[in-house]
């Protein structure tokens, strides 16, 4: 890596992990100003890297942007009405920008964070699309499976013990309705992440929770079992 | 070579700034070219410290111009070597060393800027041509020059003779030059001092700055080292430049290196001083070494020796042989690196991954190592060193079975009888509970005393005798046992006498050792500190390689050397990574126990908080542009650290970071004005 690329990547580093120091204070403005500096930085120098060095500021730049997902997902969930819409919308088009550069990473740098994201916001915004009984459902679940597909090859391979791999495993199990969610959290447990991870899932799993059927009884166990494992309850 | 000749003499002015005129402490000296732009002159001519310097040129002769020019300061001898040389900025000419020769006795000349002859109003000053009788004065301390002059000199000596020190003393006879006129006598004043030219010769420095070698152009960018064997030639270095040539567009780490690989062949790296002090320099240097080992040849093993005391990396070993050979064996000493076959068609590759990623490992761990010995050699001084160090020897030698018998038959008693009965330990002999080979190491560099038995030619034997060379100022004692009859294990390289005549091994009959072994080991001797150095019978001067390694380590790789927050946030990202919320996975071992994760986490905050509080150090000493910079950077990411805990003492940080953050804020983003 060049000196110039390296110093990117690092100013990078702290944007995100001040983007993620304001988010836990609730000063989203404060988190999306350091993630959208961060983007500006990436692209700034995507044009003239070396092809090596341009692969790393995709795959930054592809986590930049599904913090930017993130971020607007948890501040359009705190809000109501047409700015909670706004929000989740913005969400999903982060996400999207995200999975079109996470798509074309080499093996090496396989992630799943926009790809599941971008289908979990898609729920988000419209839960319907959820209900088998629903016309979208179909074009949900295809991409649901494609994305299981996807996470599953790449647990065989370099994620074995990537926790947020059997996250987003778990994930879009849960969504597909397929009880071997529980398997993918009994594997996540084993490798023993740190509580965020579980805090992480929690926050995605709880808003699918409250906009799914009250009935879906592996959703609630299991937003409950991350729950105390995340610290939150006894 | 070159005879006595007056217009390469210089008038040598040292002064505080050259360029502040008239300075009432400046000081003048004779000086002669030794080449176009070097000026041999003596030492006591800077007497200060940050003093420039200024040469008048002779070189046109009575009715040119005169020429002032400013030279460099490039070399000055130790305590008692009253020389120094200087690199005038002009070239003035192709003139070449002369012969330095040493005499017991006979005639000399020389041509100085004595006060004498300086204009007693303008102190302009002419030559003043001497000549005289010579003789070598021994006695204690070292040989010093003493110079009779054919010329009376006036009552007022002292200042008489101010001006000519450095004046060349040369030989009438041969017209060599034999040393510098250095002091006046105290007592006779028609008598002067000289330094012999022996002296300035012992010093490897001034050697390979006098008679620089041609082997190769050391690069001053980023560049990679091909050293190869003796024998049939073959395409290596072709085939480094094709891997080099082919990932400079894709790869940032080839991008800045030298396209082209340079070659050292390793049969002409040992063939004169000059070419061995420009191969150590290479060794030094060489931000890749690619080392052909094909048959584990004495140069190169030597080399890979010095090299690992020298460079932590990249080094990568290559061999034309088969690796998956029955009864392919690789030596002790590299046993645990990697050897790759260049007559493999995944060379290409392999030796692509090898240079890319010993660099990754390079710059990311302090402890990573692709030879042996770097960290050996750098560990503290035993505690019982100073005990154990009088009372022993350190031997290198084979460990054929042959020789070990003969070892502890013969050798073993001829050694403990002539070194005061001190007791030789072998490798097998050393009882330190480190590993063996960190022992042997650690043995290496501390050793006073250490024997190196070239017999055999073992490659391991020049291994360690190259770590040796490389970390120690007192030269190993080289010996080798005659051959008594051809052997078929014997090597025929022409690289062996070079090597022979470079560090003259003692040669010792297997039937009659004493004769030769004896001698040797009393010549091993107390020096004016007390430490023990053999004389060596080789070319080179004593502690030469030692000296050109010193020069030449690129001291800036040393990890202690980092500044503390760059070296706690490295400790900090070992532990948990350095973007840990993208990457979770725990990367050390026994993390899962909670109790260590939990202290890990513990840690990594505190490393965190003290790499915060030395930037917020330096800020408050002036806060320059960088380091706020750095301060903006660190301050996110111990808040991050921090982020959870509730611990008074994080949150009270967090604040007054958060504050700082705030204060500092470098830009205002699109989003600010825009915001959804």
């Amino acid at each position: 890596m060049s000196d110039a690329i390296g110093d990117v990547l690092d100013e990078v580093l702290t944007l995100k992990a001040s983007a993620k120091s304001a988010r836990l204070d609730g000063d989203w403005q404060g988190a999306l100003e350091d993630l959208d500096t961060a983007v500006s930085l990436i692209q700034g120098h995507l044009a003239d890297a070396a092809p090596l060095d341009a692969e790393k500021l995709r795959a930054e730049l592809a986590d930049a942007l599904g913090s930017v997902g993130g971020i607007y997902r948890r501040w359009g969930l705190l809000s109501g009405g047409s700015k909670r819409k706004d929000l989740l919308s913005r969400s999903v088009t982060a996400y999207d920008a995200g999975y079109q550069l996470e798509a074309n990473l080499h093996m090496g740098g396989a992630v799943s964070y926009n790809l599941v994201n971008r289908l979990v916001g898609r729920a988000l915004l419209d839960p319907d699309s959820l209900n088998p009984e629903d016309p979208r459902h179909e074009e949900l679940l295809v991409e649901l499976q494609q994305a299981e597909r996807v996470v599953t090859d790449q647990i065989s391979g370099p994620r074995q013990r990537d926790p947020w791999a059997f996250c987003d495993l778990c994930t879009l199990k849960l969504l597909l309705g397929d009880d071997e969610a529980i398997t993918a959290l009994h594997a996540l447990k084993r490798l023993r992440p740190p509580s965020f991870v579980y805090s992480s899932l929690l926050s995605t799993l709880e808003p699918i929770a409250s906009a799914v059927d009250d009935h879906h009884l592996l959703l609630a166990r299991i937003v409950s079992e991350v729950a105390a494992l995340a610290g939150l309850t006894d | 070579m070159s005879k006595w000749d007056r217009f390469r003499l210089a008038l040598v002015s040292a002064r505080q700034s050259a360029a502040s005129g008239r300075d009432p402490t400046e000081e003048v000296s004779t000086g002669f070219f030794l080449t176009g732009n070097l000026v041999l002159t003596a030492r006591h001519v800077r007497t200060r410290p940050g003093v420039e310097f200024e040469v008048r040129v002779e070189a046109e002769g009575p009715k040119g111009a005169q020429r002032w020019v400013t030279a460099d300061l490039v070399w000055a001898g130790g305590s008692d070597v009253d020389a120094l040389l200087l690199r005038t900025r002009l070239s003035f000419g192709e003139w070449i060393p002369p012969d330095f020769a040493t005499v017991e006795m006979g005639n000399w000349e020389t041509a100085g800027f004595a006060s004498a002859v300086a204009d007693p109003k303008t102190g302009q000053r002419k030559t003043l041509p001497l000549n005289g009788s010579l003789a070598i004065s021994a006695g204690q301390g070292e040989p010093e020059l003493s110079l009779q002059t054919n010329v009376n000199v006036s009552s007022n000596w002292e200042e008489t003779w101010k001006g000519l020190s450095g004046s060349p003393v040369f030989d009438t006879s041969s017209g060599s030059l034999l040393g510098i006129v250095t002091d006046a006598h105290r007592t006779l004043t028609n008598a002067l001092i000289g330094l012999p030219v022996s002296r300035l010769l012992e010093d490897i420095n001034f050697r390979s700055i006098v008679f620089p070698s041609t082997l190769l152009d050391i690069p001053s960018q980023a560049w990679c080292l091909v050293l190869t064997s003796e024998g049939e030639p073959t395409d290596l270095t072709a085939q480094v430049g094709n891997v080099i040539a082919g990932h400079q567009d894709q790869d940032p780490r080839f991008s800045a290196l030298l396209t082209t690989p340079v070659e050292l062949e390793a049969r002409l790296a040992v063939s004169s001083v000059e070419n061995w002090v420009l191969a150590v320099q290479a060794l030094a240097t060489a931000d890749y070494m690619v080392a052909d080992v094909t048959g584990f040849q004495p140069t190169v093993m030597l080399m890979l020796g010095v090299r690992s005391v020298l460079r932590r990396g990249v080094t990568i070993s290559v061999t034309n042989e088969n690796l998956q050979a029955d009864g392919y064996e690789i030596p002790f000493n590299v046993q645990e690196t990697r050897v790759l076959s260049f007559a493999e068609e995944t060379f290409y590759d392999d030796l692509y991954r090898a240079m890319s990623e010993g660099r990754s490992y390079v710059e990311q761990d302090p402890e990573y190592l692709d030879l042996p010995a770097f960290h050996g050699v750098r560990v503290p001084r035993p505690e019982t060193w100073a005990e154990d160090d009088q009372r022993r020897v350190l031997v290198l030698c084979p460990f054929k079975e042959e020789y070990q018998t003969y070892y502890r038959l013969k050798l073993r008693s001829i050694i403990r009888g002539h070194t005061h009965d001190s007791v030789p330990v072998r490798m097998l002999d050393l009882k330190s509970p480190r590993l063996v080979g960190q022992a042997l190491y650690e043995q290496i560099r501390w050793s006073s005393r250490c024997l190196v038995d070239w017999t055999h030619w073992r490659p391991n034997v020049f291994f360690e005798l190259g770590v040796r060379l490389a970390c120690s100022e007192f030269d190993p004692l080289c010996i080798i046992r005659q051959a008594e009859e051809t052997s078929v294990e014997e090597l025929h390289y022409e690289q062996q006498q070079s090597l022979r005549q470079l560090f003259g091994p003692t040669e010792y009959a297997p039937s009659q050792p004493y004769s030769a072994l004896v001698p040797a080991l009393q010549s091993w001797r107390s020096d004016k500190s007390g430490d023990q150095r053999f004389e060596s019978q080789g070319q080179l001067p004593a502690a030469a390689t030692f000296a050109v390694a010193t020069k030449n380590f690129d001291w800036r790789q040393e990890a202690v050397l980092g500044r503390p927050d760059s070296q706690l946030r490295a400790f900090a990202e070992r532990i948990l990574g350095k973007d840990q919320e993208r990457r979770p996975e725990k990367m050390i071992l026994y993390a899962y126990n909670e109790a260590f994760d939990s202290a890990l986490h513990a840690a990594v905050q505190e490393k965190w908080i003290a790499a915060w509080l030395y930037l917020q150090h330096l800020w408050a000493e002036g806060a320059d542009e960088d380091v706020t910079t750095e301060l903006l950077r660190m301050g996110r990411l111990v808040q991050h650290a921090i982020s959870e805990s509730r611990d008074p003492r994080h949150v009270h940080l967090r604040q007054e970071i958060r504050t700082f953050l705030r204060a500092n804020r470098p830009v205002r983003s699109r989003f600010e004005e825009n915001p959804p």
